[in-house]
């Protein structure tokens, strides 16, 4: 052999990581693999975990996609028949009973809610969390 | 209070905490530490209760209308014309501003609010003379002496708290307040920002203006601070601040008992022409320097355009120099309310 490579070979036998790389090692790996993955964009990760997912069950390829059109058809006629409807229908926003906030005309500058629906509100009771404060003291 | 409900007090007090003589049983025979105990609590009873019902009529709830809805806290009359201390907090933007004391109630104007010290005036006109709050002196506030919260916590009736003096402090974990406050060890809840704290002769020595954890104590603005905000309004109108334009820093060893040195003087500002880089700061007007953090004390007392003394060590000589401070910079330009409170936003320019 070589006695350049020996010599070498003689000195890395030596050379021994710390505790420290090992017990950090696995951590690291992780992280590195978790920034690996939220590189990638999230229309991206969802459909990689679909497929896998649906893998499992060895569907044919094929059917996915109609299962994507069938999906598709189905939200169209839900959306078209919601639309169709009345004011009376089903609507989260609609039937919200939180009171409206008055926008007052420009220049006015303020934004008030009316007073008969402020007055359901209870008052918000001040107790500050600390004084009035500053960073440095050194300048005057 | 009367001197007698005072000595009672002291007597009290004084028995509960005399030390036993050695070898005896530290706790007393069981019925004499009831009785003492006892006795300790009925001082404390009587004596907190005679400042709330003396003080009572001078102490009103504050509430507000801003964009987000009503704010209630406490104030109290500073003086018989109806002016009332509160906090910058509890008035908001100061367009509706009203008053209460049990049901009475009244519409209150915004006089001025204090950024620096977050210190509001308010005042009610139709109120005929007007019961107020004497004042107390904050030298003699000292660790553990007692004093007595008095404000209206949340939608409650008003009501008494009881605590101590923890300490007098400039700043807490970091933060640097704008002068010294009291750091009382008296239990808060929401509402309460505002209220006068008082010695037990019934005098107001400061402004409840925070809790501390949740309210388990609170930091209360001395009243010769709010009363600098006052004074400055009734004679400008508003208040001013003094600045001088200076940075300072802390030297190892003290020179003639001062650690607190100038670094920069600010070209445009007034000390320029004065002071040098390197004199040591050993008083501004009445407050003896020791070291940099005593220029919060100094600054916050000095009023734009009032001339005060400042003493100096230059080399080996001391100096006396008149010195008249200006308004801040921003102040003029009117940005210093919109900085708030930040990495120094009032102090530094």
């Amino acid at each position: 052999m070589n006695p350049d490579i020996h010599k070498l070979l003689r000195l890395k036998r030596y050379e021994q990581p710390t505790q420290d790389y090992f017990e950090r090692f696995l951590d690291e790996f992780q992280e590195r693999q978790r920034a690996e993955l939220l590189r990638q964009p999230t229309w991206s990760l969802l459909w990689e975990r679909m497929t896998d997912t649906l893998g499992n069950f060895h569907v044919p390829r094929l059917a996915y996609a109609g299962v994507a059109a069938a999906a598709v058809v189905l939200s169209a006629i839900i959306l078209v028949t919601q639309d169709g409807r009345s004011p009376a229908g089903p609507s989260l926003a609609l039937n919200d009973p939180r009171p409206t906030i008055n926008v007052l005309p420009p220049g006015n500058g303020d934004v008030r809610l009316p007073v008969s629906s402020r007055s359901e509100f209870p008052p918000h009771y001040v107790l500050e969390a600390r004084p009035v404060s500053y960073e440095s003291p050194y300048s005057f | 209070m009367s001197r007698l409900t005072v000595f009672s007090l002291c007597a009290a007090l004084a028995g509960a905490v005399q030390v036993s003589p050695v070898g005896a049983n530290p706790a007393g025979p069981p019925q004499s530490r009831a009785a003492d105990d006892s006795e300790v609590a009925e001082a404390i009873e009587s004596a907190v209760s005679e400042v709330f019902q003396a003080t009572a009529p001078s102490v009103v709830r504050v509430e507000s209308d801003d964009e987000l809805g009503k704010v209630s806290g406490t104030g109290f009359f500073a003086d018989a014309a109806g002016t009332i201390y509160t906090l910058a907090s509890v008035v908001g933007d100061g367009l509706s501003v009203a008053v209460t004391r049990g049901d009475q109630r009244w519409s209150a104007k915004l006089l001025t609010k204090d950024p620096r010290s977050g210190i509001a005036l308010i005042k009610i006109d139709d109120a005929g003379a007007t019961p107020f709050l004497e004042q107390g002196d904050f030298s003699e506030i000292k660790p553990a002496s007692p004093l007595v919260v008095v404000g209206y916590p949340f939608d409650h009736d008003l009501s008494p708290s009881f605590g101590v003096v923890g300490g007098l402090d400039r700043q807490s974990q970091g933060k640097f307040f704008t002068t010294t406050h009291i750091r009382a060890n008296i239990p808060v809840q929401r509402g309460q920002g505002g209220s006068p704290v008082l010695n037990l002769d019934g005098e107001v020595v400061g402004v409840l203006v925070s809790g501390i954890e949740d309210g388990a104590g609170c930091f209360v603005l001395p009243i010769r601070a709010a009363e600098k905000v006052r004074d400055d309004f009734a004679r400008f109108g508003d208040v001013r601040h003094g600045w001088a334009g200076v940075t300072v820093h802390e030297m190892p060893v003290p020179v003639k008992g001062s650690r607190m040195v100038i670094d920069v003087v600010d070209p445009s500002g007034p000390a320029s022409g004065q002071f040098r880089s390197g004199d040591v700061v050993l008083q501004v007007g009445d407050v003896a320097i020791r070291e940099p953090e005593d220029a919060l004390d100094a600054s916050f007392f000095l009023t734009a355009g009032d001339p005060v003394e400042v003493r100096i060590a230059r080399g080996e000589e001391e100096l006396t120099i008149p010195f008249t401070p200006a308004e801040h910079p921003l102040d003029k330009k009117g940005e210093l309310q919109a900085l708030g409170p930040g990495p120094g936003s009032l102090l530094a320019p």
